[in-house]
């Protein structure tokens, strides 16, 4: 699958995070590799821009870090979402799914031509 | 890992946060370097080749130094300083005009006896000085 890059996926990377935080708390290497994975590649960003992201919905109290010991190697902070980030991962779920929704009419029958 | 280490030093060096919170930056970006390197390392990637493609991946150490240091610090340094010099100079005008009307022998210096010994300029510069210091920490 080609890789998407550029403004569709920054402005989109809140979302994503979020999305993935609601199901586990997840480590900074475990969520781009997840996105990476779950989107079979054409999700690519710069890793070290998620960390950014990270503390910045940190410091917006969305979710919340804590350094826990690893059985594989040096320990890993992990993030999860706080009950705020919860509400705002809904929140940015259901405007992605309707602005998808309202392209994919847009689109609709001329995507096969 | 002695790329890894030059690259951290270039993206955190001048952090404008306190040596701790540096630390634990340091920490968690070269604890997602080095599970890449490994990841590489399993699939039979030499190792200078695997910390390569790791930086590689994580981007530019310029531009993620200054989206960190914009996330962790704010402003920039300059609009911190305005800010800093607009609340004292605001502070200051008060104290003077508090001052002022009291005479010189109100509650007001009686409370802040040095006060009334400094002329306005001195007490906006003082201020000044430690709102660009409060806004500065924070």
């Amino acid at each position: 699958m080609a890789a998407i890059g550029g403004d569709i996926l920054k402005g989109n990377t809140l979302t994503l995070i979020l999305s993935l935080l609601e199901e586990q708390p997840m480590y900074g290497f475990q969520i781009s590799r997840e996105i990476e994975r779950r989107s079979q590649g054409a999700l690519r960003f710069r890793e070290g821009l998620l960390y950014p992201a990270l503390h910045q919905l940190e410091r917006e109290g969305l979710v919340e870090a804590e350094w826990r010991a690893s059985n594989q190697g040096p320990r890993r902070k992990y993030y999860q979402l706080t009950r705020h980030g919860m509400r705002e991962a809904e929140k940015l779920r259901r405007r992605w799914l309707a602005f998808a929704g309202a392209v994919n009419q847009v689109l609709g029958g001329h995507t096969s031509g | 890992m002695a790329s890894v280490e030059a690259y951290l030093d270039r993206v955190c060096g001048r952090l404008r946060v306190n040596p701790a919170e540096a630390e634990d930056i340091r920490e968690e970006l070269r604890s997602h370097l080095e599970a890449a390197i490994e990841e590489s390392r399993t699939r039979g990637v030499g190792q200078k080749a695997a910390a390569d493609m790791a930086l590689a991946s994580f981007g530019s150490p310029h531009k993620l130094h200054e989206c960190l240091d914009r996330v962790h610090h704010g402003d920039a340094w300059w609009l911190l300083r305005l800010k800093g010099l607009a609340l004292g100079m605001v502070v200051g005008g008060l104290l003077s005009l508090a001052i002022s009307a009291s005479g010189g022998s109100g509650l007001f210096t009686r409370l802040i006896p040095f006060a009334a010994a400094m002329d306005s300029a001195r007490l906006m510069v003082l201020f000044n000085g430690l709102a660009a210091g409060w806004l500065r920490a924070g």
